[in-house]
């Protein structure tokens, strides 16, 4: 007998989808590539921060106060002496670290939610639209701040509930997903040789829907970056970690004395990461979507 | 329209709104009572004397059930009373009240001109798909998009403002002018300070309208019913401009009424950057200064407007979007 | 030879409609009062065109659909008896392969998988030789190469050949074969059917083809029943059917499909339209193929004419042709 092999869900679906021949020669197209590139830096910057980084980021008074960009300090200083540029790179660990486990738990919540949705129907998908509906209706911005307030400003607390606040809009996408998937004759005949709903669920429908996930995740990690980013900028950023919003919010404060590399350096890394995260979305969206 | 049916789903949207609302209240409540720490020294504020957290605790009937608690406490913020700030030694509500217009000027400005060039750049990029004026139009757009309003902001200020003296850095007018100018001079003076924030907070709202209707209006005009008037000889541009923006419409007033929360943040933040005295500067405030019942005031507030702004869409829907409409004329 | 399944006066309805309190007001009557008998080893058809509630009724056969009222039997074990009890044992004895051999497997399976979980779901043991053999048996070799392959890497007849040997693997006692093969060219289709009557006799198994094209019925079937707007309008042997064709639909059927030489195996042809496609719109009285009937009386309009055996063997759901009894 041949044991069951549990990567049977992710082996030959997410990465044989990524792995595809045909899929990896339009990953090729430099229209993928190019917004890549920022995501590859942030990424980069994120797992070497200790060896890239020249000074800790958060330390005072490594550098004279507001000191353009030199050599010294690549990218300047700030009003307390500390180097900008260790503060790009240690923030980058930050973004990754939150949209990537916000991604996580939006994930996981929206396929519990959107594959028993989609595949029961009836009932069981109208109530938990609903239950999709309400949390959608939560503003989430605000709300955040609220439970930063009163849990305490961490960056452990703002991914757990920016994760259970994300979670809708990747649920709408798996439902309507499966949805689709559900009516696909390969479904009934799984049905006809007796498997069972949990079965279907995870080994027909689950593997035929990832090239749609993501997409939807990778937007999903941009939009976590952008929240994470106004949150440290208002000043409920965690306290022990460095942050692009924190760093423009010192640089806010530094604008009257011209010191515009403090807006400048962190501003654009967080767009460009931002924005390479979208475009990959999009394209990958596109591509995906033409190989099913 | 079936007038009944109308009144039925108008009764269904209310209740949901309602509903909303509730369950929001209900979340603070339990929030804050599962937070560490005693929910009535949250509410009194950090420097407050043991009486005072006593009187609160009375106040709020914080020696009471859980349940009893809920429901007194909601019942409270449907009367009107929201508590006491600590900062501003006020109601909550008035403080809230005092700041609000600023806030609506700013952001009802914002969202008009964001939907009407949202849409129209929506409608331009999708006119010639992936023609060059597309492809340009799109980059720009995710652009927008994926810029952070704060930073858009700071930049902006940097440029037009110290650079360039053009702008004021911030506030919502000059001293001077609020002191010994006349009406007009402190209109237009107002106004002057109006056009930085409401230029960020435009680009940013603009980008996601402008996304949907260009996925939209890319849609219908692959329909056939498209094809079928280009067949017959109706004038492009009248199809586009008509039928496309009809058909636009209704997914923006989706997205702009479901995505409320985006609005709220973005004016937060925008504020927050121009120290625009609204609504969202007044929440940070309350937050640095820990100043819990403002903070919840707030939270309230955007949480009653997000249920205001989904029925008004939902309805404004029932009128356009023929989908729904025929479903209510059974 | 014995009556291995019984399909007794199956009714399925699909709502179409609902009132505001969510009852359902209108109704498609799929499979509505259906009954007939399947003997072992028999070659039984079940035509119609498209609409007549054959794939419904297939389904519920196969165990995918449990019907509204009525009852089927196997081997004289009803199938409400073994949802309740051993819900399985249908599966694992009756089994079902689809008409479009694209979208009836996985893309992202391989072969292997798609062979091997039927044995796995019922527990039965096997190794790789087992898969192979399934393979050899549906004409697929060398089996070794295919195994491995994903069945989106496979061609039309090649997949439906898998999806035999899938309904295959658990050695089923009958096999519903919604219209195999429709969707393949006209020497696949010969091949095809050729290969379900080898299997036939090698493993004994029963038939139940569900089919559009008279030509088919005509090539494989041993008994035939003709559907209409889910009652049967006829049902009798092979040799009852196109030598003499009673039922005003069932010549319908007949003349606006076969050759004049019915003997000649390569023509298969499939169902045109006759004069307007049938609708399940309003349920209405009398016999249901009344309004597309030129023999039609006014009785034919009120009520519902029954299944009268005119020949043994032989039934017509039609008093004007069979001058018999109304109900």
């Amino acid at each position: 007998m041949i044991p069951e092999l549990k990567v049977d869900l992710w082996g030959d679906s997410l990465i044989s989808t990524l792995l595809d021949k045909k899929n990896l020669k339009r990953i090729r197209d430099p229209v993928l590539l190019i917004p890549l590139v920022p995501f590859m830096l942030t990424l980069f910057f994120a797992i070497f921060a200790e060896l890239i980084s020249p000074y800790p980021p958060l330390k005072t008074g490594v550098g004279s106060v507001l000191s353009p960009p030199s050599l010294r300090h690549l990218m300047g200083t700030d009003q307390v002496g500390s180097d900008i540029f260790s503060q790009v790179i240690y923030g980058s660990r930050t973004a990754l670290i939150v949209s990537v486990g916000t991604g996580l738990i939006a994930l996981f919540i929206a396929l519990i939610i959107g594959l028993v949705a989609g595949y029961y129907g009836g009932l069981i998908d109208n109530l938990l639209m609903r239950f999709t509906d309400l949390f959608l209706s939560i503003p989430a911005f605000i709300f955040i701040i609220f439970v930063l307030v009163v849990f305490g400003n961490s960056l452990r607390n703002l991914i757990i509930v920016l994760g259970l606040l994300s979670w809708p809009i990747m649920a709408r996408i798996v439902r309507s997903q499966t949805l689709s998937i559900r009516e696909r004759e390969f479904v009934v005949a799984a049905k006809a040789i007796g498997e069972s709903d949990k079965s279907i669920i995870f080994r027909e429908i689950l593997p035929n829907i990832w090239p749609s996930i993501i997409p939807a995740f990778l937007l999903e990690m941009s939009l976590a970056i952008l929240v994470e980013s106004g949150i440290s900028f208002i000043g409920l950023g965690d306290p022990n970690v460095a942050s692009w919003g924190k760093t423009l919010a010192m640089a806010s404060r530094s604008l009257y004395a011209g010191a515009w590399w403090g807006a400048l350096f962190p501003g654009l890394m967080l767009f460009l990461t931002i924005l390479s995260l979208n475009m990959l979305g999009d394209q990958l969206e596109k591509v995906l979507s033409r190989s099913i | 329209m079936g007038l009944s049916k109308f009144l039925l789903y108008v009764l269904q949207r209310l209740f949901f709104s309602i509903t909303i609302i509730i369950m929001i209240m209900i979340l603070i409540f339990i929030l804050i009572n599962v937070a560490h720490g005693d929910p009535a020294e949250l509410l009194a504020g950090e420097a407050a004397s043991p009486q005072y957290i006593e009187t609160i605790r009375k106040a709020y009937g914080l020696d009471k059930p859980p349940l009893e608690r809920m429901i007194i406490y909601i019942y409270n913020l449907l009367k009107g009373d929201w508590g006491y700030s600590i900062t501003y030694q006020a109601p909550v509500i008035i403080v809230i009240l005092q700041r609000l217009p600023q806030t609506l000027l700013l952001v009802g400005v914002s969202l008009i001109i964001a939907i009407f060039i949202g849409i129209g750049v929506g409608i331009i990029s999708a006119s010639k798909p992936n023609s060059l004026l597309d492809m340009t139009l799109n980059t720009l757009i995710l652009g927008a998009y994926s810029l952070p309003v704060f930073w858009l902001g700071l930049i902006l200020i940097m440029i037009l403002s110290l650079q360039i003296p053009l702008f004021p850095t911030g506030g919502i007018i000059d001293v001077s002018v609020a002191i010994s100018g006349n009406i007009i001079d402190k209109i237009l003076n107002i106004l002057w300070h109006m056009v930085l924030p409401i230029f960020t907070l435009s680009i940013i709202y603009m980008a996601t309208y402008a996304r949907v209707t260009r996925s939209v209006v890319m849609d219908v005009m692959k329909s056939n019913f498209i094809k079928a008037a280009i067949a017959r000889g109706v004038p492009y541009k009248r199809i586009l401009y008509v039928y496309a923006l009809k058909n636009a419409l209704i997914p923006v007033i989706a997205v702009a009424g479901a995505q409320f929360g985006l609005v709220v943040a973005g004016a937060v933040l925008t504020e927050t950057v121009y120290s625009w005295p609204g609504i969202g500067t007044l929440l940070v405030q309350a937050v640095n200064y820990r100043d819990y019942p403002l903070v919840i005031g707030v939270l309230i507030l955007v949480g009653i407007s997000v249920a205001i702004s989904n029925f008004v869409a939902d309805l404004l829907m029932a009128r356009i979007d023929p989908r729904i409409k025929s479903r209510l004329m059974g | 030879m014995t009556s291995l399944l019984q399909v007794e006066n199956v009714h399925k309805y699909f709502p179409t409609s609902f009132s505001i309190f969510r009852k359902a007001k209108h109704f498609v009557r799929a499979v509505d009062g259906v009954t007939f008998e399947v003997k072992r080893g028999e070659r039984f058809c079940i035509v119609g065109e498209t609409g007549s509630g054959k794939t419904t009724l297939a389904r519920i056969i196969a165990g995918l659909i449990k019907p509204d009222s009525g009852e089927i039997y196997i081997e004289g074990t009803a199938y409400s008896y073994l949802y309740k009890t051993r819900p399985k044992e249908i599966h694992r004895r009756v089994q079902i392969i689809f008409q479009d051999p694209y979208s009836a497997l996985n893309p992202k399976k391989n072969i292997r998988y798609i062979l091997e979980r039927p044995l796995k779901i019922h527990k039965i043991p096997y190794n790789d030789d087992d898969l192979k053999h399934l393979l050899e048996l549906v004409g697929l070799s060398p089996a070794k190469a295919f195994l491995e392959k994903l069945s989106s890497q496979l061609s039309g007849g090649q997949r439906q050949r898998i999806l035999i040997a899938r309904a295959l693997a658990l050695r089923p006692e009958i096999i519903v074969a919604d219209e195999p093969v429709s969707m393949l060219d006209a020497s696949a289709k010969v091949h095809v059917l050729e290969l379900l009557n080898d299997l036939r006799k090698k493993f004994n198994i029963t038939y139940v083809m569900i089919t559009h094209e008279m030509g088919v019925a005509y090539y494989f079937c041993d008994r035939i029943a003709v559907m209409y707007l889910g009652k049967l309008m006829e049902l009798g042997s092979s040799k009852d059917i196109f030598s003499n064709p009673t039922h005003p639909y069932t010549q319908l059927l007949l003349t606006s499909t076969l050759p004049s030489d019915p003997s000649a195996p390569n023509i298969l042809s499939s169902l045109e339209d006759l004069r307007e496609p049938p609708s399940f719109a309003s349920p209405s009285r009398g016999c249901r193929f009344s309004s597309r009937c030129k023999w039609a009386v006014d009785k034919c309009f009120q009520l519902e004419p029954r299944l009268v055996e005119v020949n043994p063997g032989h039934y017509v759901a039609c008093p004007v042709r069979t001058k018999g009894e109304w109900d």
